[in-house]
């Protein structure tokens, strides 16, 4: 069983908080989830993390209408301008390929509506 | 030097239960922690979160300390011992890890630590789907469990607490269960309570 990971540096037109940064976390994770969600739950993990310097804001998804969220104490009053953002995908019994293909779609989404210029690498 | 072992299906909360478990015996009581973190993947999250929070962390990627990489499992930790040591290395393994097989490869091949205590989180949101669709795997984690942490409680009020705690005391009727919303925090209470127990646990050959 292999993870669906992808890593890249979102290249903020202008800087956001990690408030700001939630909804369109939130709203690919949650369109991972619904796509692959079996009898109601999320048959594995989705995760993200989105960090620059000491602040950070990590999503965990397990269910298809819910995302925890969790951020450092150093976030609060933080604007990102060029954070690290890590996506993780791990589920039992889906393929790997129809499982990056709907991160690859779900990425895209969320880079417009973040309107980010980012590449990934 | 001792180990903790955690496991637990994926997105169980095993990072956020290291996380106070780390910062209890740092600050509290002032132990040097080393993490393992195993990840399935090349990219994890995990390490990079524990990491962020200020913890001395050794990762593993790229499989499964249960099957492909049990001697990378053993050399990390040799490895550890002699650079750091720590009073404790706590092992994170993948959601996918065979527990017991990760248990057998630190009692045969591992060198130089006292015991290994195995802590396996539950996930209460999940558990009545993960306990139809993957029977057998769900229930083996448990059952290598010295202490089963039914988590995620906050999250599932209306779920059923009391059968889930049954069925894993039938499981494992030898280990001891707790329910906990690690989201939250922990009490201080059960990380005394695991390290007591843990002065109990199974002796390795050092």
């Amino acid at each position: 069983m292999k993870a669906v990971a992808r890593q890249l540096t979102l290249d903020l037109q202008s800087p956001l908080s990690l408030e700001e940064l939630e909804s369109p976390v939130q709203d690919m994770m949650l369109r991972l989830a619904g796509a692959f969600s079996v009898r109601g739950v999320v048959p594995g993990h989705i995760k993200a993390l989105v960090e620059e310097g000491e602040s950070y804001g990590s999503f965990s998804c397990t269910k298809p209408d819910k995302v925890n969220r969790y951020a450092s104490p150093q976030t609060k009053d933080a604007l990102f301008h060029r954070p690290r953002f890590y996506l993780n995908i791990v589920l039992v019994g889906v393929p790997e390929e129809k499982v990056a293909a709907e991160a690859d779609a779900s990425l895209d989404e969320f880079l417009n509506s973040v309107r980010s210029g980012t590449g990934s690498d | 030097m001792k180990i903790i072992l955690t496991g637990g299906f994926l997105g169980s909360g095993k990072t956020t239960f290291i996380r106070h478990l780390a910062e209890f015996l740092v600050k509290q009581e002032g132990k040097r922690v080393v993490i393992i973190e195993n990840e399935a993947g090349e990219v994890g999250i995990d390490d990079k979160l524990l990491s962020l929070d200020g913890f001395q962390v050794k990762e593993i990627s790229g499989g499964c300390i249960c099957c492909q990489l049990t001697a990378e499992l053993t050399v990390a930790v040799g490895q550890i011992m002699k650079q750091f040591n720590p009073q404790w290395i706590i092992v994170e393994a993948t959601g996918l890890a065979k527990i017991a097989s990760v248990i057998d490869t630190l009692k045969k091949y591992g060198k130089g630590f006292e015991s290994v205590y195995t802590i396996v989180l539950a996930d209460a949101e999940r558990w009545q789907e993960l306990a139809e669709i993957m029977p057998d795997f769900v229930f083996s984690q448990v059952a290598a469990a010295d202490l089963v942490l039914v988590n995620k409680i906050d999250q599932a009020p209306a779920v059923d607490l009391t059968s889930i705690i049954s069925k894993i005391k039938e499981v494992n009727p030898q280990a001891r269960v707790e329910s906990v919303s690690a989201l939250n925090g922990i009490d201080e209470k059960l990380f005394k309570g695991l390290i007591r127990d843990e002065s109990g646990s199974t002796p390795t050959n050092p």
